[in-house]
């Protein structure tokens, strides 16, 4: 390594130690040949800062966005959300929090984000969670202060918020400037089969944040071996046994089933009879071992055989006659004119059956390609009373708040028969409001796929609330 | 750019290397095909986005294997220009007048489906099947093929190619490159990827070899494969180059892809990337000195100088030049030329520092006199050596870069051996 002054300095996701000779450096550094210099992931900078303050390294960089702004929310915080700030302080400001759905874990973070008056970076796992938590900061901080980095959107200010997705890169080129990473459903960031880091972790290896915070209704008990290393321990933990009543809403699942109309029955059978015919007749189960490597043999052949294709092409167009069942559309109107007074969120099975929904009804849709200037809009409107109901795809299935909304209306399901999916649509409608009770309806298409797969939903849905939620069902 | 599932049929595993099923065109078919689905894309300008795509996907009746189709439409979508309608601007209005008339007739009630369609069309003046023509205008398939390209089939074939042989990169996590010429643009794309790169010298050609920076650290190691993609136009502007990839495979083992670049594609074998094109010239003064060089030495084998313009990366101490053009004699010296045209004190200040640190003894500037002005250019000479410095008023001349060359001019120097990195690479960053 050529002779310069020691200095320590992040870039690209590395702590850089320069001028130091290896073998006075901490023996977790490793020699990089392209910077010639000593380097370690960035999310050892605090540690390896903190070794250059005793050994006289003149230079030391720093990671010190500031904020400089107070909380500017009306809310008075619950004595619980309090204690939860003080117990993750108390921690060296690192940790998950845990709280149920509903329980008010953004104030959680606002409070956090006070405490410290430090920039900080929001990772949260959907665009739609963006918009929100932009609003959020926006009216707690001042508009001025926040900033979004995802897909088009490349804002970066002292409070930015951003996807799983774009955090790589993100702390990448700017993670010097935020003291404080805010993780919203951290429960992602468990780990792999087998107790194995997953590309989830990447961001965190990376970031040069010293303060982080996780916040989750469901914590990944036992897989939390990268997670306790790379965040913290739980810093403070409160189940929805012990909120029920006095902060959450109750509710009930309903399942109603429709009958497909003669022609959308007659077009169902005949594609099933095409896609049967052809998976017999070609012998794709006899020739796999199990049934998922019986449809990847069906899906390659699908590249070369025209007959292949037509049963491929016939299974998608036999899902789009469910998702788009005339009776399913006549059903969810019927749930809305029992609850006239409720504002709903409808989860549809595709973004197809999302339009359809959006233009009949003429309620509005989320995508994940709605602009996010339009999802502000919408949230207002929906907090104005301007729109009563929303359909989406799966954006709205986590974390979202329509903090009014106690109906929802399962159309839909595209991970055919996900319970945690189920559960956490289930979790939009439990903020409580006054006394009034949710209610989660599931229109079945009867005699179709969707019936087995409303069945699996079910029975497995008791399995995750019970030890994942704490609610019973 | 392709990705995994266009590429994925069409790789071969053979033990530690991994090699490209590349579309070849033995009789001439295939670009017949790809000219048709050329000019049926021109023929659908001013269509929406999703027509689009589903004629292409019409064209699977044509070909035998619809993963093949698949990449090329990808491929050829790509290089088309979609923009929204010219009404979809209206469409996040319109939105919100439906959206609120509904919110007034709430709940919807049987055979009120158009009520708020027409509350609606009321407010904005507009017909009721404008209003729901314009509701979701502006949805990524609703976009309008504005222009396709104008490409032959032969070429749509070279850059499916080309494609798939970046598509393979997204899951690589190293990428050595080697190339004659061009390196400008390969060093450019290099730092706008934000990658880390080593260079290495072997004899007088130069491999760089490039990573993603804290690729050691992260799990997904093939993270920085799409970045490293990005490097590859740049590269196959290159007369002659090829590269090394190191990917991962699914249980993590270390794979290997190769590729090259020839000089012309043609004949049977499948053409990969555009045409090889000579590195073009950044600016009208080096254009001149190339001609004039080619005017007064081009057919002169007596004097044994030989112009080559961006020929290769120059490692000196701790800095990396590109220069404009190398000098070389038959005899084995070489002497590095630079143009400075425009310029300001702080940037030849800073110049000529960091010449004096890199001890490039070699290295003369061809500098523009018009805007060099007393102290400055005085200054100038003092930290570079005033007749390493060659002065120029109209344009550059290649008599007095000659002239400067013989003097200076040496073999070229190897990397120090303090420099050398644990693999014998030469240590520098973007």
């Amino acid at each position: 390594m050529k002779s310069v002054s020691p200095s320590l300095s992040y870039r690209l996701g590395l702590a850089v130690l320069r001028g130091v000779p290896a073998d006075e450096a901490p023996p977790w550094l490793v020699y990089d040949p392209r910077l010639d210099a000593l380097v370690a992931p960035g999310h050892r900078f605090s540690e390896l800062r903190a070794w250059a303050a005793d050994h006289a390294v003149a230079d030391q960089g720093s990671v010190a966005g500031e904020l400089d702004a107070p909380l500017l929310d009306p809310r008075e915080p619950r004595p619980y959300q309090t204690d939860a700030v003080n117990r993750w302080r108390a921690s060296g400001a690192r940790g998950t929090v845990v709280l149920p759905t509903g329980a008010g874990k953004t104030l959680v973070a606002l409070l956090a984000i006070d405490a410290l008056q430090v920039g900080a970076c929001i990772v949260v796992p959907t665009r739609a969670l963006v918009a929100q938590w932009f609003t959020q900061l926006a009216d707690a901080f001042g508009v001025e202060r926040v900033g979004a980095y995802y897909g088009d959107e490349k804002e970066v200010r002292a409070l930015t918020v951003t996807t799983y997705h774009s955090a790589f890169q993100l702390m990448e080129r700017w993670g010097e400037r935020f003291p404080l990473l805010v993780l919203d459903e951290v429960h992602h960031l468990a780990d792999g089969a087998g107790g194995d880091a997953t590309a989830w972790h990447d961001h965190l290896r990376i970031a040069p944040s010293p303060y982080r915070l996780g916040l989750t209704a469901t914590y990944p008990d036992g897989r939390d071996t990268e997670l306790r290393r790379l965040v913290g321990g739980v810093a403070y933990r409160r189940t929805i046994g012990e909120m029920t009543d006095a902060e959450l809403a109750r509710y009930a699942i309903v399942r109603r089933y429709v009958r497909l109309t003669p022609g959308e029955e007659a077009r169902y059978q005949a594609l099933t009879d095409v896609y049967e015919r052809h998976f017999a007749s070609a012998g794709y189960g006899d020739r796999a071992a199990t049934s998922v490597d019986a449809w990847r043999m069906f899906a390659a052949s699908a590249r070369r055989s025209p007959a292949a294709r037509r049963a491929l092409r016939a299974f998608h167009e036999r899902e789009r006659v469910v998702r788009l069942a005339a009776g399913k559309l006549r059903e969810a109107e019927r749930i809305l004119r029992a609850h006239p007074a409720e504002q709903a969120v409808l989860f549809c099975g595709g973004t197809d059956a999302a339009q359809t929904v959006s233009r009949e009804l003429a309620i509005p849709m989320i995508t994940a390609s709605t602009p996010a200037s339009e999802r502000h809009a919408l949230l207002g409107a929906l907090a104005r009373g301007d729109v009563r109901a929303v359909a989406s795809v799966r954006v709205l299935d986590e974390g979202w708040d329509v903090p009014g909304a106690k109906l929802g209306i399962v159309l839909g399901d595209s991970t055919r028969g996900s319970a945690r999916q189920h559960v956490q649509r289930l979790g939009r409608l439990l903020r409580r409001q006054g006394d009034a009770l949710a209610s989660l309806y599931e229109v079945v298409a009867a005699g179709t796929y969707e019936f087995f797969a409303a069945q699996k939903r079910g029975s497995g849905v008791k399995r995750v609330s019970e030890g994942q939620l704490g609610f019973g069902v | 750019m392709l990705n995994r599932s266009h590429v994925a049929p069409f790789l071969r595993r053979d033990g530690a290397t991994v090699r490209v099923e590349y579309l070849a065109d033995p009789d001439g078919r295939v670009s017949v095909l790809l000219d048709r689905l050329c000019q049926l894309v021109r023929r659908l300008e001013g269509w929406p986005r999703a027509s689009v795509v589903e004629a292409l996907r019409r064209q699977e009746r044509r070909v035998r294997d619809v993963a093949r189709l698949s990449g090329i439409a990808k491929t050829l979508l790509d290089l088309c220009q979609f923009v929204p309608p010219g009404n979809a601007a209206l469409s996040p209005t319109v939105r919100d007048a439906v959206f609120r008339a509904r919110g007034r007739r709430w709940p919807p009630l049987p055979f009120d489906h158009d009520a708020p369609y027409q509350d609606a069309a009321a407010e904005l003046g507009r017909s009721v099947d404008d209003v729901r023509q314009l509701l979701y205008a502006d949805m990524p398939d609703e976009r309008v093929l504005r222009h396709a390209p104008d490409i032959t089939g032969r070429a749509l074939l070279a850059r499916y190619n080309l494609e798939l042989a970046r598509g393979v990169l997204l899951d690589a996590d190293r990428l050595t490159v080697t190339a004659r010429g061009g390196w400008r643009g390969i060093f450019r794309a290099v730092k706008a990827a934000r990658l880390m790169y080593v260079v290495r010298r072997h004899g007088k050609s130069y491999e760089v070899d490039i990573t993603g920076p804290a690729a050691a650290f992260i799990v997904r190691r093939s993270r920085y494969g799409a970045r490293l993609a990005r490097v590859i136009p740049a590269l196959m502007r290159a007369p002659r180059w090829r590269f090394e990839a190191q990917l991962r495979g699914p249980d993590d083992t270390p794979l290997r892809f190769r590729a090259r670049g020839r000089p012309r594609a043609a004949g049977p074998a499948a053409p990969v990337g555009g045409r090889a094109r000579r590195p073009g010239y950044d600016s009208s003064w080096e254009r001149s000195l190339a001609s004039d060089f080619r005017r007064q030495f081009g057919r002169d084998a007596r004097h044994g100088w030989t112009l080559a313009r961006e020929s290769s990366p120059v490692v000196a101490g701790d800095e990396l030049f590109l220069p404009d053009f190398t000098l070389h004699h038959a005899d084995g010296r070489e002497a590095l030329v630079e143009i400075v045209g425009f310029w300001t004190p702080e940037y030849l200040e800073a110049k000529a520092r960091k010449i004096a640190a890199a001890g490039l003894g070699t290295l003369i500037l061809v500098v523009y006199r018009g805007l060099a002005v007393g102290g400055n250019a005085a200054a100038l000479e003092a930290a570079v050596g005033g007749n390493r410095i060659v002065w120029f008023t109209a344009r550059p001349r290649a008599g007095d870069v000659v002239k400067a060359a013989e003097r200076w001019a040496a073999a070229p120097r190897r990397p120090p051996r303090r420099h050398r990195g644990r693999d014998g690479g030469v240590n520098y960053k973007t």
